[in-house]
């Protein structure tokens, strides 16, 4: 068989495979407007808050070098 | 003969030479910044199922000691002040002073955990446990986790107050149980604010 075919192949069973799953408590619990919003407010604080603290650490380390640089200039 | 080396500012005297940041206050604030993915977790699923009921706490549940947890969170703030003061003390060089601050907020943060334990066994007397409800589970979930860093967090300050008179105490050790103890200190009126009054 030819690598196009079972590329094929591939695809058609990708797609017959495909069902509907309910992998997570959100997934069945959002039928209310609240666990919708619940739902983005908690994605949004889950991706900004690694970012927010390496972020902070960053320039916070930044802050102390400038403090150390000035200190030994002086 | 004098050995260079590189600094901010470029080549100087090795005595010039400071840390940035000293290993163990960096090692502590990666470790916190861990821990606070950890809650953060916690609260978004605690979040999410509350949302997903129509009332919260769920009305055949028994209600939470807010008013006794509001003095036991002031206990936890004295305290957070306290190792901070004690941390101003020993760097003006009153070594006795920041050790008697530091036992007063060893003492502080036994009387919040104390206060703790009594509130569970109350819970646990009215029948929430950890497998009665979710509110149960997510109750003592959070809290106890919570619960399990304060001791945590105890332990390395009582190694520290039992290490302050000796030759080898290091204030860098201090800084890094502090980077602790602020971090359990400052989540707490976030959990209490979650769990108690939302």
């Amino acid at each position: 068989m030819s690598r196009k075919s079972l590329f094929g192949l591939a695809v058609v069973f990708f797609f017959l495979a495909i069902s509907q799953a309910d992998a997570c408590p959100v997934c069945f619990q959002s039928e209310r407007e609240e666990s919708r919003w619940a739902f983005y407010a908690t994605t949004v604080l889950l991706t900004c808050l690694p970012l927010s603290l390496v972020g902070g650490a960053v320039l916070w380390l930044r802050k102390r070098f400038n403090q150390l640089k000035d200190e030994l200039v002086n | 003969m004098e050995t260079a080396t590189v600094s901010p500012t470029g080549p100087t005297d090795l005595k010039k030479r400071r840390n940035l940041v000293p290993s163990s206050v960096l090692g502590m604030i990666m470790f916190v910044m861990s821990e606070i993915m950890f809650f953060g977790g916690l609260i978004s699923a605690f979040m999410i199922v509350k949302a997903g009921h129509i009332m919260w706490p769920p009305p055949d549940q028994p209600r939470l000691p807010v008013t006794l947890t509001a003095f036991n969170t002031l206990f936890l703030i004295a305290s957070g002040v306290l190792v901070y003061l004690s941390n101003k003390s020993l760097a003006s060089g009153d070594k006795e002073g920041a050790k008697k601050q530091l036992g007063i907020a060893i003492l502080l943060a036994f009387v919040f955990v104390g206060v703790q334990g009594y509130e569970w066994v109350r819970m646990l007397g009215h029948g929430l446990t950890m497998t009665s409800s979710t509110y149960g589970s997510f109750f003592f979930m959070i809290i106890g986790c919570h619960a399990l860093h304060v001791c945590g967090a105890v332990a390395a300050l009582i190694i520290i107050f039992l290490k302050f008179s000796k030759p080898d105490f290091k204030a860098s050790s201090f800084w890094g149980v502090q980077v602790f103890w602020y971090f359990v200190v400052g989540v707490w009126p976030i959990l209490y604010y979650l769990v108690y009054l939302s």
